[in-house]
């Protein structure tokens, strides 16, 4: 059996070493190209949104390369993507494809998670499954620190993709240490990399806070590179959704890390007071949080026809007015020209680098 | 003296423009870019030449979604997106304006402003239903210049209504009002109403429009569409006088602070410039890289999303 699992951001170089350590015959999809979408949509449903149609890109490509299994989030789900590994397994199978399909029918509950673990690892003991899966959390954990650290310090580089080329180091060490206490010993290693990367001592950067639904947030080849863009019209990236915070604040795992989700519902109340489904809360929440921080703007990001973003993007219109808060809401899908996104965004980036200087302006 | 040119390469237009330090218009042209942007440039520098002599040029600003294109050509000091350039000369001419409606030939832009600075902005996404081109090829069909549009709306007496959501339904059942009977004058007018209608309900949605109002771009050329949004909104829309080129005035504006120009020479007129593609290959993107040469001499390239093929010029 040769499992695959779609992609989502950098998941996959948290979970494949560790599965594989333990005898799981990993075959993780090549990373996503114009390929990988033109599969998606030419055999997925026209109004599905841009995840399903990348991930069963993802799928049919991980397939043809010789995976036999495929394992997939679903259950109830946050939104419609509780049903999308059942559709995705339909479509497939009528390609003719043979494989074996498990879908993690309750993912919210950590024995579910833990028993699917031991289910694909052969794991006979519980706790090699729990620890399993904290492993995977905390690689999760550390690659999302590494990202963080590749916002703050891109737009301040002096020398172009430095420290792109530092965060790729970074999460080739992270992948590399397949234990805890490497990855204890590596996490200050990538410190100091961020730290010798020459950069702007000098430059505060426009910080925008980045929100939405978390595939197209996380996954860089769903919103056209948009940290990376950002980072080079020089402005800081304060992410909203993380991935390891996602999963944290399912499982509790890291007692000390506050539920993002917890806090993000405080923070809407009175705006959203039930989550509406995706990442609409932590969307309404976070905005509100970035607003009271200073964060320069925000960016809302999702894709097309999703609808708890489409209603936290009403809600972040209205906080946008109420509170002269500038928010920029983006829709993504297969249709979009990457010209009409750059020119949205630097005209975004310039409306907050003059309020910035308002009341000095120039002109 | 020193002059400062500004280029805005849209989509249907290309513009040029020439401005002292005070921001005053020298001399401008305006000409269709017909799918060769290169081309409609030099042709623009080479007639500025014959007009102006060799001014000295201070500062270069290009603007439009060929801005990198001509950047590449010319050799820019300042390249900037259409939503600011098009503010900042707004900004310019009136001062005090909150509210900017530009429609151009494939993209409508909202830009509100507060203080001399931009708030607030929109910008159509995926449909071109209410620009320009729309408009121009409605005109076509219908058998009248794009410049006697505006006094054939003027005339009507009662617009027929026109579903403007869609340029493919607009014209279905522009023809559809036409079989009915309704004369030339009205069914145009009902279009300059669908094109207002479509803005104002996908730009505008939600957002306060309030004078003083700027109304620009090549659209504004036409009277009707004017009278549409004042009828709709009931507020005043200004036509600037250079309402066709304030994307270039507004990059050219830009261009003011410029200490050392990177402009290349009136030479770009001459240059035997040419643009050729190719598709990498070397991973399954298969970015279109685009290439300028002159002669045979490789000037830029662009569009791979690796960065390799750009990094690799000269």
């Amino acid at each position: 059996m040769r499992l695959t699992v779609p992609h989502m951001g950098l998941l996959s170089t948290a979970y494949t070493r560790v599965l594989r350590q333990h005898g799981v015959d990993m075959q993780p999809p090549p990373p996503a190209t114009v390929r990988t979408l033109d599969l998606g949509v030419k055999h997925a449903p026209e109004f599905a949104c841009l995840p399903f149609k990348i991930n069963l890109g993802n799928m049919i490509e991980a397939l043809d390369n010789g995976a036999d299994a495929i394992l997939m989030p679903g259950g109830y789900g946050p939104c419609r993507f509780g049903y999308y590994g059942v559709i995705q397994e339909q479509i497939l199978r009528e390609l003719g494809y043979r494989f074996r399909m498990s879908t993690t029918d309750n993912p919210d509950r950590l024995s579910d998670m833990i028993g699917t673990i031991r289910e694909i690892s052969g794991v006979r003991s519980k706790f090699d499954g729990y620890s399993i899966f904290f492993l995977i959390l905390m690689r999760m954990a550390a690659l999302d620190r590494a990202t963080a650290l590749y916002h703050y310090y891109k737009p301040r580089e002096l020398n172009r993709e430095d420290t792109d080329r530092v965060l790729q180091q970074s999460v080739r060490m992270i992948d590399l240490a397949d234990s805890y206490s490497r990855l204890f010993k590596v996490m200050p290693e990538i410190k100091r990399l961020f730290r010798a990367i020459p950069i702007d001592e000098t430059l505060t950067p426009v910080t925008i806070g980045v929100l939405g639904e978390i595939f197209v947030v996380i996954e860089p080849f769903a919103n056209f590179g948009i940290e990376k863009k950002l980072g080079e019209m020089r402005v800081e990236v304060r992410r909203g959704v993380w991935l390891s915070d996602w999963l944290n604040d399912r499982f509790r795992f890291r007692p000390f890390r506050r539920n993002q989700t917890a806090y993000a519902r405080k923070l809407a109340r009175g705006y959203l007071n039930y989550p509406a489904g995706g990442e609409s809360i932590e969307t309404v929440g976070k905005t509100l949080l970035f607003q009271k921080k200073g964060v320069d703007g925000v960016l809302h990001i999702m894709p097309f026809t999703c609808m708890p973003e489409l209603v936290a993007s009403t809600i972040i219109s209205r906080i946008s007015k109420d509170r002269d808060y500038p928010v920029l809401s983006m829709t993504f899908d297969e249709q979009v020209s990457e010209a009409n996104i750059i020119t949205r965004l630097e005209a975004f980036v310039d409306l907050l680098e003059r309020r910035r200087h308002e009341g000095i302006s120039r002109y | 003296m020193k002059a400062f040119l500004g280029i805005d390469v849209g989509s249907v237009t290309t513009k040029v423009v020439l401005i002292d330090q005070f921001g005053t218009v020298l001399w401008n042209s305006y000409r269709k870019t017909q799918g060769q942007p290169i081309r409609a440039l030099q042709s623009a520098c080479a007639a500025l030449r014959q007009d102006m002599g060799d001014v000295e040029i201070g500062g270069v600003g290009t603007t439009g979604s060929g801005r990198k294109l001509a950047d590449h050509v010319v050799g820019a000091d300042t390249v900037k997106n259409e939503i600011t350039a098009h503010a900042l000369s707004a900004i310019h001419l009136v001062p005090n304006v909150r509210t900017i409606v530009e429609i151009g030939g494939q993209d409508s832009k909202l830009i509100l402003i507060r203080n001399r600075v931009v708030t607030d902005f929109s910008m159509n996404t995926v449909c071109a239903a209410g620009t320009g081109s729309f408009l121009e090829h409605q005109a076509t069909r219908l058998g009248i210049s794009i410049g006697e549009l505006g006094s054939y709306a003027l005339a009507a007496s009662s617009p027929a209504r026109i579903a403007g959501r869609c340029t493919v339904f607009a014209e279905s059942d522009m023809i559809h009002k036409q079989q009915m009977g309704h004369n030339l004058e009205d069914i145009v007018a009902g279009l300059c109403d669908a094109l207002v209608r479509n803005y104002l309900n996908n730009l505008a949605r939600g957002k306060e429009i309030s004078e003083p109002v700027i109304f620009q771009g090549g659209v504004a050329a036409n009277p009707g569409i004017k009278a549409s949004f004042e009828r709709e909104t009931g507020k005043e829309f200004i036509v600037p006088p250079h309402y066709p080129i304030m994307g270039a005035v507004g990059v050219a504006l830009l261009a003011r602070d410029t200490r050392c120009t990177r402009f290349r020479g009136w030479s770009v007129a001459e240059q035997q410039l040419s643009t050729s593609s190719f598709y990498c290959g070397d991973c399954p993107n298969s970015c279109g890289v685009i290439e300028i040469n002159d002669c045979d001499r490789v000037i830029a390239r662009w569009g791979d999303s690796c960065g390799k093929w750009g990094a690799q010029r000269e």
